[in-house]
């Protein structure tokens, strides 16, 4: 018999995975307010303690809706020095890299500039953003890689940031939100990807953002879950938009990647595509395939938050559906709705697709083999 | 099943919780006003440190937009998902069918049926001080 | 048709014609002013449970906002695509606002609205609410069940997969055979004339769509149509 004691709560840790996985939807947060000021221009730490931050939404701090734990994180993953949940690396290694085996994590950094209506402003905050990550996170675990983030409302400044960063082993993918002021397949958006194909780098589509709109095509709903849920379809109509506007045909090379609004929808999307577009092509000359061959071409899904059916048969019809060589395990650290890597994918995978999904088609995608 | 005592009454005052291992089994007991309940320190759904997540009560509700808050302190949720578990026996609110976090009885023994470390109890008698929390495991 | 920008108009409206049995249901547009969940819209529902009356909600925009969640897009086949998206809002709307609690005998009909999206749908609705459920304590079941006792799915246009033999996968995704209901969309350009049944169904299904889950969904279709004759 063997009984310890501990004192306190101590960090929960995973169960331990044994093979290395690769995490592609990590969110690396500030721990105070002024903590990118030395990435910011004197003038820009006046303006935001004057003015704050202007977004496409109500609130200027918070969120619209109350969200399910603090700060949107898991409540065991504040580190112990103080700060918010991802703001640690040390303890995000303690807690997460380390036990997890994470050999490749990409960080998505979120509540940047992005969805901002000063786009100076907005422009200033993503070089800083992206040089804290460098600072803090990729120059400081090999493990780690960054997004490059971008004024996504202003195309030639984002392509501008984006060609700055060409050939910086520090970041593997450009990083734009769901929701702007217009669908991304719209014009305004074409420099960010004409700049990300020239430099080599494939465009992550991370769910959130604000542009004004309202979460639903028929007004703003109630809940936080209606929110949550909602990132679904504002990605699948994200997505059509970039399809039909002819992203694909006018970038061959580029990819981009849906993170975290799950990828349950993409057969039926893509057979709703399909159909429309054998009817309706002329309306879109530019879109010279079917849709569904650009999805199958271009597009990749991080798996959180992994559709969950009660069957799990259902669940492998889904990825046969989607191909198993499109999926990247993503686990959202240190959000609430973390998909613990140990635990989503039911048994019955082979080998080769259990590598594939944990790690090789991300070490693939972002050129890390 | 072999019974383990966990520390003596007052170390355990209501509202406070004790984490500890047993037989490497992550395991937190709990005092809820006075009644202490044991819980396997693991959710069901993806192996979370439940007992970490706050004490919170039970809402439901009868009719869109009215809502009942009971049982305060007595539904544990977990820090990650959200969860809600029932303390006194482990039951989850959303899917009561499938998912259950482990319960362990816990009781409080008189001290004159425990002995005091290496913390197992036997019925020996020994002259003690206070009531010990016990749990069966 | 109902006037949904006056939910008294529209009361008013739903009581006048519920007298004529040859009416079904009561007809909404996918997208309006507010999502469809919304208690100010509860009187319609009240009406339409009361007097026998399914509630449709058909494809279609009053313009009112954006008709995507991410603003306006170009094209015609964007709009159109996008109908998908917005059913699928408004039954988190519906579901979670907790209409079916307080009208558990309503039921409502998605009209144009596919259906190959549901199960994936469903699966992501289920997993944030058993995280969230204290949110919205009235939705005391699974969303799942709730669209399986409440919400029905016109059955065209199909947004099929090339091969039948996946469709019938998607079938058994959906865990009911009770939740479509046959429509053909003729005259719109969408109309399947060449295939008003997607290949490779079952009989037992087939009948299921044709005749038995619209009977159980229009109770009124069994009644005569007239209650005096001219």
């Amino acid at each position: 018999m063997n009984m310890q004691f501990r004192t306190g709560a101590e960090p929960s840790s995973a169960t331990g995975v044994k093979t290395a996985i690769a995490d592609c939807d990590i969110h690396p947060a500030r721990a105070t307010a002024t903590e990118l000021y030395p990435y910011l221009a004197k003038r820009w730490h006046e303006h935001l303690e004057t003015y704050g931050k202007h977004a496409y939404q109500g609130m200027m701090e918070g969120p619209p809706y109350p969200k399910a734990q603090p700060n949107a994180s898991r409540r065991d993953a504040y580190p112990p020095e103080g700060g918010p949940q991802g703001s640690s690396l040390s303890f995000m290694q303690q807690q997460h890299l380390d036990p997890n085996n994470v050999a490749l994590g990409v960080l998505n950094p979120l509540n940047t500039g992005q969805g901002l209506r000063n786009q100076d402003l907005s422009a200033a905050l993503a070089t800083a953003i992206n040089d804290w990550q460098i600072d803090k996170w990729t120059s400081q675990d090999s493990r780690l890689k960054g997004s490059v983030v971008v004024a996504n409302e202003d195309g030639p400044a984002a392509a501008a940031e984006i060609r700055k960063r060409a050939g910086d082993k520090n970041f593997v993918q450009v990083l734009l939100l769901s929701r702007n002021v217009e669908p991304l397949g719209q014009r305004r958006y074409w420099p960010i990807y004409e700049a990300a194909e020239e430099v080599g780098l494939p465009v992550g589509v991370h769910a959130f953002g604000f542009g004004g709109n309202p979460i639903t095509a028929s007004g703003w709903p109630s809940y936080y879950i209606e929110e949550m849920v909602g990132h679904s379809q504002c990605q699948q109509t994200a997505l059509a938009s970039i399809v039909l506007e002819g992203v694909f045909e006018r970038h061959p090379k580029l990819k981009m990647i849906m993170i975290e609004a799950g990828f349950g929808w993409a057969p039926s999307l893509s057979w709703r595509l399909d159909k429309s577009w054998q009817r309706l092509r002329s309306e879109v000359p530019d879109v010279k395939r079917p849709p569904s061959e650009y999805i199958r071409d271009h597009i990749f899904w991080t798996t959180q938050p992994m559709e969950d059916p009660e069957r799990r048969d259902h669940l492998f019809e889904l990825i046969d559906w989607i191909g198993w060589d499109k999926l990247l395990f993503a686990t959202d650290y240190p959000h609430w709705d973390y998909d613990e890597p140990s635990r989503v994918l039911p048994a019955g995978v082979s080998d080769a697709n259990r590598e594939a999904f944990y790690l090789g088609n991300a070490r693939k995608l972002y050129g890390l083999s | 099943m072999v019974r383990h005592v966990i520390a003596p009454v007052d170390e355990l005052p209501p509202g406070t919780r004790k984490f500890l291992t047993i037989d490497e089994r992550p395991i937190a007991v709990f005092n809820i006003k006075g009644e202490f309940f044991g819980l396997l320190n693991r959710c069901p759904h993806q192996g979370a440190s439940l007992c970490e997540g706050p004490l919170i009560g039970l809402a439901q509700s009868s009719d869109p937009g009215e809502i009942e808050y009971t049982r305060l302190g007595e539904i544990i949720r977990c820090p990650w998902h959200g969860w809600e578990f029932d303390i006194r026996t482990g039951q989850s609110y959303c899917d009561p069918k499938r998912f259950r976090a482990k319960a362990y009885p816990v009781n409080v023994e008189p001290g004159a049926s425990v002995m005091k470390g290496p913390y197992v109890a036997e019925t020996i008698a020994v002259s003690v001080e206070s009531d010990y929390v016990v749990v069966d495991l | 048709m109902i006037p949904a920008q006056s939910v008294e108009k529209s009361v008013g409206e739903i009581e006048r014609c519920a007298k004529d049995k040859r009416f079904v249901q009561v007809l909404m547009l996918v997208m309006g002013d507010m999502p469809l969940g919304k208690r100010a819209y509860w009187p319609i529902y009240a009406a339409a449970e009361r007097l026998g009356l399914a509630v449709g909600i058909h494809a279609g925009s009053n313009y009112h906002n954006p008709p995507t969640s991410v603003g306006w897009g170009s094209y015609h086949i964007e709009d159109y695509v996008a109908q998908a998206q917005a059913f699928q809002t408004q039954l988190t709307s519906l579901i979670v606002e907790g209409v079916f609690a307080r009208h558990p005998k309503l039921k409502m009909v998605m009209l144009e609205s596919g259906f190959t999206w549901l199960p994936s749908y469903l699966w992501r609705l289920h997993k944030f609410w058993r995280g969230v459920r204290m949110e919205t304590p009235w939705v005391d079941r699974a969303p799942a069940e709730i669209v399986r006792s409440n919400i029905r799915f016109s059955l065209q246009p199909v947004d099929a997969p090339p091969d039948p033999q996946t469709l019938n996968r998607l079938f058994d995704h959906m865990q009911s055979d009770e939740l479509l209901l046959f429509s053909t969309d003729y005259p719109h350009w969408q109309f399947d004339d060449d295939q008003v049944l997607p290949e490779g169904m079952s009989s037992d299904l087939v009948r299921k769509i044709m005749i038995d889950n619209p009977h159980a969904t229009y109770t009124r279709l069994k009644e005569p149509a007239r209650e005096t004759t001219p």
